[in-house]
């Protein structure tokens, strides 16, 4: 049977009165739904439905919640699905790696930065990677990537999710970007006074 | 780097980017003075933020500039009148035809899709077909041009421009349609259809968002297919296809099961979408999306309910030929087909399995714990043995209990294992190795396996387990741990076993607090014999292979072993239980809550086995509080819930059931059970929409014969008669004795419910003889006793008495003695009556023994005239009685007693709720709801209340009319079907 309608609405009403049992079970459940709506569109091959995060999550969103919500809890649902997504794509990304060391390879085509893409795979993991280690001096520019990249969330909802101003937003977001930038660029021997190179 | 230094780093970074950006690098040099670690960071980071252009940004295309803009002409021919919106392939604008004049629609492909080659092909392929399609409700396609405007070369199509909102808009904005809305659209959408399927073209992806209205040359709205997008020819061999077989394609909600499944779509897989797509225009909504509020759904026409259903059948056969069929079938001018349940479970089901095929194929989360979600499943495999001691296999029982104390995880079901192996393509009896038991538990959403085994090393033994973690490959787990617990004797296992449980159970998750509180040893809540161990194994082998006689014996056995050994105490009771030898039954099951109140049974068990105790002797009350202890203490267990909601039910507490049954059913949706006890509560409730929904659950789960016979008591509720009794017809043809030998009973309970005694008698005496003929003891018992009452009502009391002495010979339960001994006193062998009531004090602390005797005594004094004293017992009964069935019995003595005021309230509960006999078919008698609603109107007539009195007995007309729909019973002891 499918999910039951409501029980994410719960959930997330539950998260707002501070049920750390119902934060624990949401992630599942939207996980449960990002990998499903994304091992479809993988298989799809369509043209016009190439697997953009973006979507994706907003089409979980439908799925799960269907209705209209106050906005903390909103706010709370994408907060988990960008964590959620994140996992889903880098689950992917190792995936097709993992496929392509095996010789199997099927390519999907492609579009733009954030749609699926096993020729995107490494750079994918890169990017995990470099987010965990940004994570660590400061989680919520991570946070923020994380939003803003995997749950495709703008400025304003990213604001509205931290419960930041955006002009903070986006000072956090321009250095993050800026390091992330110069991590998956920078060449192998080449990076003499790499910042974070352990 | 720390945390420290980046935010200082941070810091300076934020001054660096407020100044212009020519100065920047100058104002570095400045503030680094000295510091040549911080200059090279900054440094970096600046050419980061320069170089990093749209980096992780560059997906949002909505608030681009369109490519074209207004009054721009593109191809040398097209003036861009407006941009109209944004669609998955690109750009959609109105254009104006120079060379021909009129409007047209331009859809500009996205660049980066049309610098796919192969995209650009199928595009071609696109419009080829739907140039072979001239209709006037599809959307005509011209043809596929470039431009080279400034920003390099454009591919466009050229269409017919449509003014008006998609088909999805309308209804989002103006909500569901009425049939008169719904049927002119309806005719051109199978006229669209009809016409590319003779044309060889399947849309492969119809949908409410893939019609447009717009208004027609006089007035009407014209409804007009567009995007065939991703149709392809119905011949094409798959090999030269641009999509390739197996792909899914389509919009989910939209497509066909085969499509899920990823077969090749046909044109049964538009008309499956156009099912929904009706479903959507006439509700608001698409059928998977969430249940139809009854009233809703009862407010439309049957015959579109019908049409929709057969357009949702899972088996592309079994829908309509054509589009056109569908319009025919909902301007047919009246219901031929039966009415069925839709099978939405089907569909979530279907949903689900290609959802988990895709999902194998595509890989999953990977993380470093064996730790399950709360209520997850452990799949615990047979102990590996090598030990050469066959003995050693009873610890698969001693590990099972083991585990099963745990409230985090529920032990994966073996006996879904049939279902599993068949959907998987393999046979029930292929060796289950390592690679089928990952495959398994990967498509159980299973997340644990457990692998072990014993060897007997030197003297000693050592159990070895292996927990996995399955993975996309089921050659090989994706993780896995391993624990070793030594024995150096054989009796020192029972110790391993503890300790590899406790490992496991800590392993997977389970608190160290939470698990010490339902941890008790195996010794403790099974038997420190391993002979008795051994024993009670082989009883459970004679009990699986249908030997319960020998299985007692192998119970008697163990029990002499370990006289404490509560579990075969309970196995027993379950044996005589099914064997209705409740005598027995009930005290094994007495001395089992004994042991247990002495630590000799794991707390899960013990709050079972007291639960079902209350339950199965009508002790409700006291049922629902053990089985609402047990919830708590395991939520995630599917029994607990389900007994729950059963004491709830039988309370006739409906609401409180309904939602405990749906909480069952959400802890395990594979369980038909769940639906059986929805689909009893919706009945009671008259709610019959709500009943059909859970009947097509049951069927989902491939359980015909069992929602047939629930199927036929709605229709019958649903006063067509004539449906039901085909409909239990049907029952005589299974293939399953038990449902063969209930159709009898329900055949028989309808001619008595429609006034055809006669016939009810024939069919018993008919089923009786069947099972006789297969020694089926408590099948015969039911129909003599039901024998005996219709010839109560037929005055022929001789045969009461034969019937109802031999009916309690065959089976003593109390419930058979209580009717029994209730008929034998209304036909005046009170004698007999006396001596089943003797019979039911042989149930000490029985608490439904006790309402029987007293009920008895009762009926016996009323028989003697004692009117008084009769409904003192009578009365002391039904408050004891916590059963909520007909109080026939209080209605009957008021009746007699002459008081018709409370007869009459009596009778009018049971006439408020006719399913009641056919729910609880052990409790009541055949026909007893109409026999009931005959002497209501009598008795509101002699009151005086003429209105009520008439149309009641109108209601008694109309129910006991002889159709010649109905199912008539054979004269000859031989069903003639």
């Amino acid at each position: 049977m499918g999910l039951p309608h409501g029980e994410i609405t719960q959930l997330l009403a539950r998260v707002r009165t501070g049920d750390q049992q119902a934060n624990a079970q949401l992630a599942p459940l939207i996980y449960d739904e990002l990998r499903r709506l994304a091992a479809y569109y993988i298989r799809g091959e369509r043209p016009d439905h190439t697997l953009q995060a973006t979507a994706l999550v907003h089409e979980a969103y439908i799925k799960l919640v269907g209705q209209d919500i106050d906005w903390q809890s909103r706010a709370h649902f994408f907060a988990v699905a960008a964590q959620v997504m994140r996992r889903v794509l880098v689950d992917y990304a190792r995936a097709a790696k993992a496929d392509k060391r095996a010789g199997k390879l099927h390519r999907i085509p492609l579009e733009s930065a954030l749609v699926y893409a096993e020729e995107q795979s490494g750079e994918l993991i890169a990017l995990d990677e470099a987010l965990e280690r940004l994570g660590q001096w400061d989680p919520r520019q991570s946070r923020i990537v994380e939003l803003r990249f995997f749950a495709g969330l703008s400025v304003e909802e990213t604001a509205e999710v931290l419960g930041i101003s955006t002009r903070t937003v986006k000072r956090d977001w321009s250095m993050a970007r800026a390091w992330l930038y110069s991590e998956l660029t920078k060449v192998a021997g080449n990076d003499c006074g790499t910042v974070g190179a352990t | 780097m720390t945390a420290e230094r980046w935010a200082q780093l941070k810091d300076r970074f934020e001054a660096v980017l407020e100044r212009a950006p020519a100065e920047r690098s100058g104002f570095i040099e400045r503030v680094c003075s000295g510091d040549d670690e911080l200059r090279q960071e900054l440094l970096r980071l600046l050419a980061g933020h320069e170089g990093a252009g749209s980096f992780l940004e560059g997906r949002d295309h909505s608030n681009d500039a369109p490519v074209f803009q207004v009054n721009e002409v593109v191809g040398r021919r097209f003036t861009v009148l407006r941009f109209v919106g944004r669609g998955g392939m690109g750009e959609v604008f109105e254009a104006a035809d120079r060379d021909l004049g009129g409007h047209v629609a331009i859809k500009a492909v996205r660049p980066s899709l049309a610098s796919d080659e192969r995209f650009l092909r199928r595009l071609v392929q696109e419009i080829q077909l739907a140039r072979k399609v001239t209709h006037p409700n599809v959307c005509r396609v011209f043809d596929l041009e470039r431009h080279t405007g400034p920003s390099g070369e454009i591919v466009f199509l050229t269409m017919e421009f449509l003014d008006g909102e998609t088909l999805s808009d309308r209804l989002r904005r103006n909500g569901p349609m009425n049939v008169s809305q719904a049927l002119p659209l309806l005719r051109q959408l199978t006229a669209a259809l009809d016409a590319a399927h003779a044309a060889g073209v399947i849309h492969r992806d119809f949908k409410s968002a893939n019609v447009v209205l717009t208004g027609g040359a006089s007035g009407e709205t014209r409804a007009v297919v567009t995007d065939f997008g991703l149709a392809r020819p119905v011949d094409t061999n798959p090999g030269d296809s641009i999509t390739g077989t197996g792909h899914l394609i389509g919009t989910l909600a939209y497509m066909a099961p085969e499509q899920l499944e990823g077969n090749e779509a046909t044109p049964a897989s538009d008309i499956y979408a156009l099912g929904v797509v009706l479903h959507e225009m006439l509700t608001g909504r698409r059928p998977a999306e969430s249940p139809l509020p009854a009233s809703q759904r009862d407010a439309i026409d049957p015959r579109w309910m019908q049409a929709i259903r057969r357009c949702l059948e899972r088996d592309p056969s079994a829908r309509f030929l054509s589009a056109g069929e569908v319009l025919h079938e909902v301007e047919k001018p009246v219901r031929l087909r039966p009415y069925r349940a839709i099978r939405w479970a089907a569909l979530a089901t279907l949903v689900l399995l290609a959802i988990l095929t895709a999902w194998f194929f595509a890989g999953r989360l990977r993380s470093a714990t064996a730790s399950m979600t709360p209520g997850s499943s452990l799949l615990l495999t047979d102990v590996v043995n090598s030990t050469g001691d066959a003995d050693l296999n009873a610890l698969n029982e001693l590990m099972r209990d083991q585990l099963s104390q745990s409230a985090h995880f529920n032990i994966w079901n073996r006996r879904n294992l049939p279902r599993v192996l068949e959907r998987m393509g393999r046979h029930q009896g292929d060796e289950a190795d390592a690679k089928v038991i990952r495959e398994i538990a990967l498509r159980e959403g299973v997340p644990i396996a457990v692998f072990w085994t014993v060897t007997h090393p030197g003297d000693g033994y050592a159990i070895n387990v292996r927990l996995e973690k399955p993975g996309m490959d089921s050659g090989r787990p994706e993780q896995h741990w391993d624990f070793t617990s030594a024995a150096n004797t054989k009796s020192a296992l029972f110790d391993s076993v503890r300790d590899s449980s406790r490992w496991i159970r800590l392993k997977v998750g389970e608190a160290a607090p939470e698990m010490a509180s339902h941890d008790r040893a195996p010794q403790d809540i099974t038997t420190s014999s391993w002979e008795a161990l051994v024993a009670y194994m082989a009883a459970e082998k004679e009990k699986a292979a249908d030997h319960p006689a020998e299985a007692i014996r192998m119970l008697d056995y163990a029990l002499r072993l370990d006289p404490n050994f509560a579990l075969a105490h309970m196995r027993l009771a379950d044996i005589y239980m099914s064997m209705r030898r409740q005598e027995q039954g009930f005290q094994h099951w007495r001395t089992a809550i004994d042991e247990s109140n002495r630590a000799h049974l794991s707390r899960k068990e013990s709050l079972r086995i007291r639960g079902l105790y209350a339950l199965d002797t009508e002790d409700l009350v006291a049922a629902e509080t053990w089985f609402a202890a047990m919830s708590r203490e395991y939520p995630f267990d599917y029994l607990a819930a389900f007994y729950l909601g059963a004491a709830q039910r039988m309370q006739g507490k409906l609401e409180a059931a309904i939602g405990t049954f749906q909480h069952a059913a959400s802890l395990d949706p594979k369980q038909y059970y769940s639906y059986v006890e929805l689909a009893k509560s919706y009945l009671t409730l008259k709610n019959l929409p709500e009943a059909n929904i859970e009947l097509g659950r049951i069927r989902a789960l491939g359980e015909q014969t069992t929602a047939d016979q629930f199927e036929g008591v709605a229709r019958f509720l649903g006063s067509d008669a004539g449906l039901a009794s085909a409909i239990f017809g049907r029952l005589l043809k299974s293939a399953d004795p038990i449902a063969k030998s209930r159709g009898y009973l329900l055949l028989a309970s309808l001619a008595a419910e429609t006034g055809r005694s006669a016939d009810a008698i024939a069919w018993l005496e008919v089923g009786l003889e069947y099972d006789r003929s297969r020694g089926d003891i408590p099948f015969q018992a039911d129909k003599l006793i039901n024998l005996a009452y219709l010839h109560l009502a037929a005055g022929a009391r001789g045969k009461v008495r034969t019937e109802a002495l031999d009916a309690v010979r065959l089976d003593s339960s109390p419930e058979r003695l209580l009717k029994a001994g209730t008929l034998l006193a209304r036909a005046g062998f009170l004698a007999d009556a006396s001596s089943m009531g003797r019979m039911t004090r042989q149930f000490p602390g029985v608490h439904k023994a006790e309402v029987a005797s007293l009920r008895i005594d009762g009926e016996i004094l009323a028989a003697r005239h004692l009117f008084p004293q009769a409904l003192d017992r009578l009365n002391r009964a039904a408050k004891m009685d916590q059963v909520s069935g007909y109080q026939e019995y209080l209605a009957n003595a008021y009746a007699i007693t002459g008081d018709g005021e409370r007869a009459a309230s009596y009778y009018q509960r049971i006439f408020d709720t006719p399913a009641v006999p056919w729910l609880n078919s052990a409790a009541e008698f055949p026909g007893i709801w109409t026999a009931s609603l005959l002497k209501y109107a009598t008795l509101e007539r002699s009151l005086g209340h003429k209105d009520l009195a008439d149309k009641l007995f109108v209601i008694y007309d109309d129910r006991t009319v002889k159709r010649e729909s109905v199912l008539l019973a054979p004269s000859v002891p031989e069903p003639r079907l």
